[in-house]
């Protein structure tokens, strides 16, 4: 069964300078009495931590809202939506963090924490 | 089986990409069910719920948060090898007390670029004990101990035939 879909209507667009992405630490760095460390790697997949900040307005802000409530049942399953650098990608995330918003003039200034998973 | 050139060099060089996977497959005299566990999420086997594992051999692993020491070799004992498994289902301990029949445990090592090969297989183990709380069970392995078979097997005595001997 496939993942729920970002809806459609709501853009992934960040505001400019707030998109970022971490790797997981994917290494197992074992300390040596002498010499470099040796390092392995510990599991295939690792997710990403990505977080940015977008303006959607109050009408998407219900779509959006119905979105995190309903369908992705407060956060707790993962979802497809575009991915922000690439659009014509799409890729698995998941919240990390319930997102925010706050009301910035008509428009409101949501921040999403998630995690793109392998 | 000794293990293949690419995974010996894995295992000494200083750095490595390569990880190396524990697949365990579980069975028991009550199910005709067929376990199958591994340690890594190698690949996305489903979205909705989202489900990891390994596919070796054409059996699937399905990936859980387990931690899995391999079997021992101390002088005085049999091989011991331990498998912890974060507690995260209120079913697993339910399972743990629903039967007093031990559990067959075997346990594989493969890599993750060559899944399908068998690095080092390690023959069926008993599960002896198991010891759990609110984060995690710990299950205990080992092999059937050799001293409690009888030696030798099927001899004419008073216990073991009484109506020789009237």
């Amino acid at each position: 069964m496939p993942a729920p879909s970002w809806p459609p209507g709501l853009p992934t667009q960040s505001i400019r300078g707030t998109y970022s992405e971490e790797w997981g630490e994917q290494r197992l760095i074992s300390q040596t009495d002498a010499g470099p460390a040796k390092v392995r790697r510990r599991t295939s997949a690792m997710p990403t931590k990505v977080t940015f900040e977008m303006y959607i307005t109050f009408a998407e802000l219900d779509v959006f809202t119905e979105f995190y409530e309903d369908i992705l049942r407060h956060g707790s399953v993962v979802f497809a939506m575009p991915y922000p650098p690439k659009p014509s990608v799409t890729a698995l995330f998941s919240f990390a963090t319930p997102p925010t918003w706050q009301r910035i003039a008509d428009q409101a200034h949501v921040r999403l924490d998630l995690k793109r998973v392998p | 089986m000794p293990f293949t050139p690419s995974f010996i060099q894995a295992l000494t060089a200083q750095e490595t990409g390569e990880v190396a996977i524990g697949l365990i497959t579980i069975t028991h005299p009550a199910t005709p069910e067929i376990a199958r566990i591994s340690s890594d999420p190698t690949q996305r086997l489903g979205e909705d719920p989202l489900r990891y594992g390994t596919i070796s051999r054409g059996q699937v692993y399905e990936h859980l948060p387990v931690n899995i020491i391999i079997p021992d070799s101390q002088e005085q004992s049999p091989p011991l090898s331990r498998m912890s498994i974060d507690n995260i289902d209120r079913e697993l301990i339910a399972l743990i007390r629903s039967s007093s029949e031990p559990a067959t445990m075997t346990l594989e090592v493969v890599s993750a670029t060559e899944p399908d090969i068998v690095q080092q297989p390690y023959p069926p183990m008993e599960v002896t004990n198991i010891q759990y709380d609110q984060f995690r069970a710990v299950f205990e392995l080992t092999y059937k101990p050799l001293q409690a078979e009888t030696f030798p097997v099927g001899i004419f005595s008073p216990s073991q035939f009484p109506g020789l001997f009237p």
